[in-house]
């Protein structure tokens, strides 16, 4: 258990005041995607199931969406990267420069009114009955947390070294507590009032209301906020829909047809958010002791494939990288201790691999495919820059989950095309988990070299026009406007 | 082997072979005639495909030329193409992606007059690759059936392919397009359910189901209308295979090192292996029944043929001159009554025979006992002639003498009488059992010397003094002696010669016996008459009985003796005979001791 920083009296007491003072934030409007007045979002269109048991860490992007409006973690970023305060009134580093000492808002409460206790923080991010012993996703980021005292605990993080603790902003950090329903209570301004499901339709209503608010006001209260759950159905439906309770106001997408219909639409806008997510190409023959930085695509290059063979919104991949900033983050141990792939070691497979549900993935290999076909200097010349081993009979192949997360763990095959954040609150514990699935890629280093970006995507939030209340955060997750109202 | 085995061997020969004939003939027969029409069959089937394909492709075509009217019509497209709008380069791209799906074709490429891919619907992402050698060789002949060898990201694979020119913004563009020939498209082609049909290239198998099997033999097809159609397989478990050759191009429009892919059509063998089969199996169980009819056959036959003639066999076999009273009675009219009544007529003559056998061995025996009496009487009688031939004599020349004389020889008349009374009483009991003592020969010799009393006869004795004594009948004895020894007298010429009876003890290494010799100075007999002299009524002396020597014999063979003759004409003949010596030694000197064994 690390020690409150006392003051030693030889020592002068180093306090890291990462609290931001409030001269140095940027204004919250710049992360604002609807200035202006007008009545607020109310119906959110989520595309994918949505599963209680999965809060507060999310596993597809609508729960993603929804759980950021109910869970809070201690710290947040906004758009900007700058870290502010969300449970967490204030953090400093303790003497030793390793753990943080975070104190709670004292106006931080779950959405029953209790207040939110650094027991309560520890105890959120610990597994339900496993003796203190912390939820897996939460050591990717924190090696230890312990209550201090009521409201401040002593957290330390398994990368040190970051000037501000920017890394319990993670949505995996969010806290939460049991309620006495299927959904745990969340510590933002909205909690989950009921759970209506309309059989004839096939949709699902999860609705949110104010913290505060009784449930008998529910009814048509426009403080309640609906989201309409509809998976695997057609969004452009959601879009034309004729029935006033279930014509959204909020969807968010990627899908191409969507966003054209939606443009198409005179009542509706669609806002770009920002870029969230990178698709490299892994490519272990790239990783070489006799040669040093193997080089990558130019811009152009990027560009090139952005504009050729990706259907949704994309550019040419744009750094910074997280991968590229991982001189801090030490040596990385495989948690599954598989055997380091030598970098001498080539790959015989002739396969690029791809996760099949990914349609970026998918465009992508099969235009680097295409291009092996083609007579052309600048095919050519891509082709060597991403596979050095030689791109003679390369095919792709589009795996399920199960399968390609086996075949990237094994690393037999010519290359990998994957989806990776595009920035990270923590690069090491980005690292941590990308060599975690591929052992083989070994140190940062061999990161470096083995990881060619490629394009970048992003969704946008298509909005009814008129409507309002809508931020971004750093990872391009929007928030609505009453989730972090003002508390009561 | 029994004849009932014999029988059924026989009769399952004769029906199994003929079986046999008949089912190889007729498997025969099926397998050629099936085969013919399966090959008719497949051959007609590749016909039917090469026309499908044709159809197929030509409906390619006309699904070509609607889209080309709706590319014609299209600003979006021709704006992208035509005009080069940035804009609209998605739409152009993605244009025949959309397309491929509502034309329900599976390949779908617009290339520009370059040849350049400009829109790829089952390959999105290859727009920009050149191709133009492709569009030259579909155009080349638009109507060919052909194979174009096509990929997509993560495979390739064989498609009925067309392509169709259409002109816009004076600018040309095809549009190439097809079917991919996977199992769908070959089920269709198959139409049969025991029809397969395959594609064979390089490693894209596909087939239609059901699964054919392999060919085991090649088996010419047709080749783009040429060729033989299809021979029937040798072995009909082989499937009948027929084969159409499709030229193959490449995507970039190259000729591929494969540049033709088959279209095998087979028809499985199964249902004629499965009818041979079912013909094997009634052969089989025809000639199981065939067997075990023919087994039952063999068995009633042979109870109706083995059985009486094992009875009659059986009855046959006690048959025997004792044994006449077997009657045979035939049943039945067949060949075996038949047997069994000539049996009963030969067992009724044998009776008759035998009856008459009897009969004339009765005559015979009688015959040969009067003989014999005769014989013994006249043995009998002769010393009593001879006596009272000497008392006539004496009393013709010395009757003072006479008394003397006839006290002398009045031993010779009792020994005689009691000689004679013995036969009577012997032949009165017909065939009394030997009186067996321990007889002294010697003695008997001198009996018979001092009987026999022939003046002009030199009767010599040369007798063993150590000679055991024989077991033996002495009557038996004596009629051995008084044979021998009037025969040999009968045999010397004018009633003058020698005849010297001589005993002899023999000392064997297991048995003592006595050897009797009577030799005389007769006129001997030839080698023939020697060989007869036993033989029953041979005699060589005008009116003997013939029955001496044979008497002698039986009676010497009775004591367990042997008998000899050799003689030689004109000197002599000498009789050996040997008995065994009886168990209790040498007998007393003078005393005839009678022992019974």
């Amino acid at each position: 258990m690390p020690a409150v920083a006392a003051e030693s009296p030889r020592v002068a007491p180093v306090t890291v005041a990462d609290t931001p003072r409030a001269t140095e934030r940027p204004r919250v409007a710049d992360c604002e995607l609807l200035p202006g007045a007008g009545p607020p979002i109310r119906r959110v269109a989520l595309t994918e199931t949505v599963d209680a048991a999965h809060a507060p860490r999310p596993t597809n992007d609508s729960e993603r969406l929804l759980f950021r409006q109910l869970y809070d973690t201690l710290v947040r970023v906004d758009c900007a990267g700058i870290v502010r305060p969300g449970l967490a009134a204030s953090w400093r580093l303790d003497p030793t420069g390793r753990t943080w000492v975070v104190t709670l808002d004292e106006r931080a409460r779950f959405s029953s009114g209790d207040v939110v206790t650094a027991t309560d923080v520890v105890s959120s991010w610990s597994v339900p009955g496993g003796g203190g012993r912390l939820h897996p996703e939460v050591r990717q980021i924190v090696e230890s947390a312990v209550p201090v005292n009521r409201q401040v605990i002593g957290i330390t993080l398994r990368t040190s070294g970051s000037e501000s603790p920017r890394a319990l902003a993670d949505a995996r950090l969010a806290i939460a507590t049991s309620g006495p329903g299927p959904w745990p209570l969340g510590t933002t301004a909205l909690r989950v009032l009921d759970r209506r499901r309309a059989e004839a339709a096939g949709v699902v209503t999860i609705a949110l209301g104010l913290v505060g608010v009784a449930d008998d006001t529910v009814g048509g209260s426009e403080s309640v906020v609906r989201f309409l759950v509809t998976p695997g159905a057609d969004s452009r439906d959601r879009l034309d829909e004729d029935d006033a309770d279930q014509q959204i106001d909020l969807l968010v997408s990627s899908d191409p047809a969507v966003l054209a219909y939606a443009d198409a639409q005179p009542t509706f806008i669609s806002v770009p958010l920002p870029w969230r997510r990178t698709h490299v190409l892994l490519s272990l023959a790239r990783a070489s002791p006799n040669r040093g930085a193997p080089p990558t695509l130019s811009l152009e290059s990027r560009q090139a494939l952005a504009d050729d063979a990706v259907r949704q919104e994309s550019r040419g991949a744009e750094g910074p990288f997280w991968w590229e900033s991982l001189g801090g983050c030490g040596p990385v141990v495989a948690t599954r201790r598989r055997q380091a792939a030598s970098p001498s070691r080539r790959p015989s497979g002739r396969r690029i691999v791809f996760r099949a549900s990914d349609p970026v993935s998918r465009d992508l290999v099969g235009r680097l495919v295409g291009l092996t076909a083609f007579d052309d200097p600048h095919a050519t010349a891509l082709l060597e820059t991403l596979f050095p081993a030689g791109a003679d009979g390369l095919r792709g192949a589009g795996l399920d989950d199960a399968a390609f997360d086996r075949a990237l763990g094994a690393g037999g095959d010519r290359a990998y095309v994957v989806r990776l954040a595009r920035q990270g609150l923590d690069p090491c514990a980005q690292l941590r988990a990308f060599v975690g699935r591929a052992a083989w890629v070994g140190s940062g280093a061999a990161v470096r070299a083995v990881t060619v970006p490629l394009v970048d995507t992003r969704a946008r939030a298509v909005v009814r026009r008129g409507r309002i209340g809508l931020t971004v955060d750093h990872d391009g997750m929007v928030v609505l406007a009453g989730a972090r109202g003002a508390r009561p | 082997m029994s004849f009932r085995t014999r029988l059924w061997l026989a009769v399952a020969a004769v029906a199994l072979v003929s079986l046999a004939v008949l089912a190889v003939g007729l498997r025969r027969e099926l397998s050629i005639r099936l085969s013919a029409d399966y090959a008719r069959r497949v051959e007609a089937t590749v016909l039917a495909i090469e026309d499908d394909l044709r159809v197929q492709g030509d409906a390619v075509t006309e699904r070509l030329i609607a889209l080309g009217g709706a590319l014609q019509a299209d600003n979006r497209f021709r704006l992208a193409a035509v005009a080069g709008a940035e804009s609209e380069r998605p739409y152009l791209l993605d244009y025949a992606g959309t397309m491929i799906g509502l034309s329900g074709l599976s390949v779908l490429q617009i290339q520009d007059e370059a040849g350049r891919i400009v829109s790829s619907g089952h390959f999105r992402n290859e727009h920009g690759r050149p191709a133009p050698a492709l569009v030259d060789r579909l155009m080349a002949d638009p109507d060919a059936v052909v194979f174009v060898l096509a990929r997509t990201a993560d495979r390739r694979f064989l498609a009925l392919t067309r392509g169709v020119a259409v002109r816009f913004g004076g600018r040309r563009f095809t549009l190439v397009g097809g079917m991919t020939l996977d199992e769908r498209f070959f089920g269709r082609l198959a139409r049969d359910r025991e029809v397969g049909v395959s594609l064979l290239y390089q490693g894209l198998e596909t087939v239609s189901e059901p699964d054919p099997p392999a060919p085991s033999s090649a088996v010419a097809g047709q080749d783009g209308g040429d060729g033989a159609g299809p021979d029937g397989p040798d072995d009909p478990a082989d499937p009948v295979v027929g084969r159409l050759v499709v030229p193959v191009i490449g995507a970039d429009g190259e000729v591929p090192l494969v540049a033709e892919a088959e279209v095998l059509v087979t028809l499985s063998g199964s249902a004629l292996q499965a009818l041979l089969g079912r013909v094997d199996s009634w052969f089989v169980g025809t000639a199981v029944a065939t067997a075990v009819a023919a087994l039952l056959m063999a068995a009633w036959l042979s109870s109706r043929i083995s059985r009486p003639l094992a009875e009659l066999a059986d009855m046959t076999a006690v048959l025997d001159l004792d044994r006449l009273d077997i009657e045979f009675e035939p049943r039945g009219g067949d060949e075996v009554s038949t047997l069994s009544g000539v049996l009963g007529d030969l067992t009724a003559r044998l009776r008759s025979s035998a009856r008459r056998l009897r009969e004339a061995e009765h005559r015979a025996v009688v015959g040969q006992m009067a003989r014999q009496v005769t014989h013994d009487i006249k043995n009998g009688l002769i010393p009593l002639r001879n006596v009272f031939r000497h008392l006539s004599q004496v009393e013709a020349g010395d009757p003072a003498a006479l008394a003397t004389v006839f006290g002398e020889r009045r031993g010779t008349i009792d020994a005689s009488i009691d000689y004679l009374e013995t036969l009577a009483t012997n032949y009165g009991r017909l065939s009394p059992p030997p009186d067996l003592r321990l007889c002294d020969l010697n003695a008997v010799v001198e009996e018979v010397k001092r009987l026999s009393g022939d003046e002009d006869v030199r009767l010599l004795a040369r007798l063993a003094d150590d000679l055991p004594r024989i077991l033996a009948d002495p009557v038996a004895l004596r009629r051995i002696l008084e044979n021998l020894v009037g025969n040999a007298v009968d045999s010397l010429a004018d009633g003058r010669g020698t005849v010297t009876v001589t005993t002899e003890r023999l000392d064997g290494p297991e048995e003592r016996a006595v050897k009797l010799t009577v030799a005389d100075t007769g006129c001997g007999m030839s080698e023939a008459e020697t060989q007869n002299i036993f033989t029953d009524f041979y005699s060589t002396k005008t009116g003997g009985t013939g029955l001496g020597l044979s008497i002698v014999r039986r009676l010497v063979l009775d004591l367990q003796g042997t008998v000899r003759v050799a003689s030689q004409p004109g000197v002599g003949t000498e009789v050996t005979v040997q008995m065994p010596a009886g168990s209790s030694g040498r007998a007393p000197t003078g005393v005839r001791a009678r022992e019974r064994l």
